[in-house]
Order: structure tokens, then C-alpha cells, then sequence
């Protein structure tokens, strides 16, 4: 008998299959990677594929504004204005609601990121979002002003997250030639999944790779694959083609 | 080009590839125009077929100047993997994809994939590479017979015959044509 589990597709088949079907349904998952390997374009399939699915979805940016982030997405397929017309897809600036909320938008306290934390949860319930995004959680504790506030604020994110209805991606960004999953080394903790993008130099060239490190909640393959953004498709992935020995730019 | 020897290959070829589902033919440098000539006769022929020819040894650009007819050829789609590499930026169209790189084999195979999808059920699907010995100027022998084994073994599951060329004269690569079920040498004294 086949066994249905509920989850969000990401709109990637491939990844999907890997993961038998899909992100199980409420979780977190930080989509880590340096600059440049897809981590944005990889979000921002899943939310469209979620507003087709009729799953409303919210963009929560930190780090490019609005309209530079919609003007890189309009050559892809996936992209449907009228899907942000009509709401199912929210592009919203975490910078512009800070500065609504009267933050101090160079560092927060930890009065701030407790209403920042607050706002996010209100826009989520209201837009009754199944999806989120938040690009990336790297900047957004960038704004913190220590690591006890870090280590605080991660923390809640998880524990409010875990409690909303919605399934997540928090993008986390980690310099080249690194092997680890964040910048602060707890992101992956209050995360049930991590997707790393990364590169492997072949011949001087970078070939794009993505592994699903950890899923809670299903059986997945932990092989690494190369992936390819293709200005019309999209993410799209395939077996890498392993050898004996190749530098790598990101395990 | 001589049009007997162009017709004798063509045959042999046509008559390899309905046969089995991979063949590999090693030419000498000298007949590899003889050759490639011989199997776009063969596009043309069998214009209801779908190709996808993946060039590493000729620009799209400069296949287009040598073999003019595949201009017209409706039934073929090219994957460059040089013209970039080599600095000719083009943009790629509804008859070419241009791939960054020769050693960006994955790309090249999920290129392929997209280009079986455009077929109809009906259609019988080829795979021309051209060369393995040109992959091998940028990759490692080892990768590419791994290359060539995951195509080789997708390819088939997606009901596509392969057509593979090696140069006979760069025979680090004459190996590499084992994976293939049927191996065509074409000597140059047997075509002369």
C-alpha cells in the first residue's frame, strides 16, 4: 500500500524525487551556500511552485532590494507576476518594516528582534502564508549585537517557526572554501533539513552542486548532485559526475 | 568530399545504429569531415528522426559554413560546447544551446534531456557526440568515460540511440569507444 505524506513540492522534480516527493509539510530548512550558488533563485521556485499549488507564500528580503530581486527572477519560467498580483506570492522588504516599526536598522536590540520576530509571525498569519522564505538569516543577525543576542534570537525564530503554520526556508550564507552549513554554527540547529549549495572546480571551471544534507521526516539520498540554473528553466539537477579526486571549492 | 565515399559510410552507419543502440566509429583526422557530412546526409534522409548533435570539435558557427544544408534541417538540435569556451559569444536559439564549457558535462547531459522532450512519441531519437577525443582535451579520460557510461545508460532508458566519434589518431580515447555495442573504424585506406 502506498503511503501518501504531506509535503511541499519545491518545484524542482528532481529534488522532489529525492526526497520522496517533496519538503515534509512544517519544516524548516536552511538552504545554505556562498554567493552566487543559487540560494535565492532556489527560494523563489519554491514559492511559485507553492502559489500554483495554492499555497500563499511571503518573501522575506534582507538583502536585495524589491525590484532588483523581481527583475532577476522575470527571465524564469517559474516567475508569474500575476501570481504576486494576486497575493499568493509576497516579496516584502524586512528592511522597510523595520524601519515602520521604528527599529534602529543598523543594530538591533533585543526589545527589536523580539518585535521583529512578532511582525514576521502577524504578516504570516495574516497573509495565511504555508510558505516562507527569510533571504537570509546571515543578515538579519548581522543586525544583532552579539553573540548571546545571535544564539537568543535563532532560537526563538525556531521555537515561532516550529509553532506557525507554514513550511520554511531560511537562506544562510557562508564564505567559499568552507565546510560548514552557517555563519554563526546554530542555524542548523532549529533547522529539520539542510540543502547545501556548493561548487566543485573542474578544469578551473565551477560546476554547481546541491546535496540534501538533512530531512527530517523522510528518507532522502545524501548524494551530491550538480545543479544548473538555467536562465529559462530554473533550478534543475542531475548526478554529478563524481571523480577519484577534484578540488573542492565547497565540500 | 567525395560522394561515394560519403554514401558508403552513410550506410554503414544507417545500418549500425538500427541495429544497436549505441555505436562508436573511430575516423582518422583526415576523413572527419567525410564523416560528419555523411551523417547529416542522414538527418536530411530520415528527416522524421529527432538528432541532437553535441559539438566539441566545430563551432555552430562553423558547422553552419561547412554544412550549410543543416540550416534547414528542422529535425536537429546542436548543443556547442566550444563556441563559448573559445570567446564567441552567440545567444542561444530554438536550433542551438550553448553550453559555458566543454567540462561542464552535466549541463550538456540535462541539455540533452530537454531536447528528447521536444520529440514526439513517434520520432526515433539519436545522439551524435563529436568528439570524445575533443572532451578529452578538457576533462580527464576517467570523467569522460564516466560521462559516457551515465549517458550511455540514460540514454537508453529514454530510448535514444548514440552515435560517438573518436579521432583515430588521439588514441588515449580509442578505450573509451568499448562502452559502445557495435564499434565502426573506418581506415583510411579501406574508405580510399
Amino acid at each position: 500500500m502506498t503511503e501518501f505524506r504531506d509535503v511541499c513540492t519545491t518545484g524542482i522534480q528532481e529534488l522532489d524525487f529525492h526526497m520522496e516527493g517533496g519538503i515534509p509539510l512544517g519544516n524548516t530548512v536552511l538552504v545554505t551556500g556562498s554567493s552566487g550558488c543559487g540560494k535565492t533563485t532556489l527560494c523563489m521556485q519554491y514559492l511559485f511552485e507553492g502559489a500554483r499549488n495554492n499555497e500563499p507564500g511571503i518573501f522575506f528580503t534582507i538583502t536585495e532590494p524589491l525590484f532588483k530581486l523581481t527583475k532577476n527572477m522575470e527571465s524564469y519560467s517559474f516567475y508569474d507576476k500575476k501570481l504576486i498580483e494576486e497575493g499568493k506570492v509576497n516579496i516584502i522588504d524586512l528592511r522597510v518594516i523595520s524601519e515602520r516599526l521604528g527599529l534602529n536598522s543598523e543594530k538591533y536590540s533585543e526589545e527589536d528582534a523580539g518585535a521583529l520576530l512578532d511582525i514576521l509571525k502577524d504578516i504570516a498569519d495574516e497573509l495565511n502564508a504555508k510558505r516562507l522564505v527569510i533571504d537570509s538569516i546571515t543578515a538579519l543577525c548581522y543586525h544583532l549585537q552579539s553573540r548571546e543576542l545571535i544564539r537568543d534570537f535563532i532560537f526563538k525564530l525556531g521555537t515561532n517557526l516550529a509553532m506557525m503554520d507554514c513550511t520554511t526556508l531560511l537562506t544562510s550564507e557562508i564564505p567559499p572554501q568552507t565546510f560548514k552549513f552557517s555563519q554563526y554554527d546554530i542555524e542548523e540547529f532549529i533547522s529539520d533539513g539542510i540543502i547545501f549549495l556548493g561548487d566543485i572546480d573542474r578544469q578551473g571551471d565551477l560546476i554547481r552542486t546541491l546535496q540534501v544534507v538533512k530531512m527530517r521526516g523522510c528518507h532522502h539520498s545524501r548524494s551530491k548532485y550538480a545543479m544548473n540554473i538555467n536562465t529559462q528553466r530554473g533550478i534543475e539537477i542531475t548526478p554529478l559526475i563524481k571523480t577519484n579526486h577534484y578540488s573542492m571549492v565547497n565540500p | 568530399m567525395n560522394d561515394s565515399i560519403i554514401q558508403g559510410i552513410k550506410e554503414r552507419v544507417s545500418t549500425a545504429i538500427k541495429a544497436n543502440s549505441t555505436i562508436g566509429i573511430q575516423v582518422p583526422e583526415a576523413r572527419h569531415s567525410d564523416l560528419l557530412k555523411s551523417i547529416i546526409d542522414l538527418m536530411q534522409t530520415n528527416n522524421n528522426d529527432h538528432w541532437t548533435f553535441v559539438t566539441v570539435n566545430n563551432t555552430y558557427n562553423t558547422l553552419q559554413n561547412t554544412y550549410p544544408e543543416i540550416k534547414e534541417l528542422q529535425n536537429l538540435h546542436i548543443i556547442d560546447c566550444i563556441s563559448t569556451y573559445a570567446g564567441i559569444i552567440e545567444p542561444n536559439t530554438e536550433s542551438c544551446t550553448h553550453i559555458d564549457s566543454p567540462t561542464m558535462l552535466e549541463t550538456i547531459t540535462l541539455e540533452a534531456s530537454h531536447s528528447y522532450q521536444k520529440t514526439s512519441p513517434q520520432q526515433e531519437r539519436f545522439l551524435l557526440i563529436d568528439s570524445l577525443s575533443a572532451f578529452t582535451l578538457h576533462n580527464t579520460p576517467g570523467l569522460i568515460k564516466k560521462f559516457m557510461s551515465l549517458l550511455v545508460n540514460k540514454s537508453r532508458s529514454d530510448n535514444v540511440h548514440i552515435i560517438t566519434i573518436v579521432i583515430e589518431e588521439e588514441s588515449a580515447t580509442n578505450s573509451l569507444l568499448q562502452l559502445n555495442e557495435k564499434i565502426i573504424v573506418l581506415r583510411d585506406s579501406f574508405i580510399g
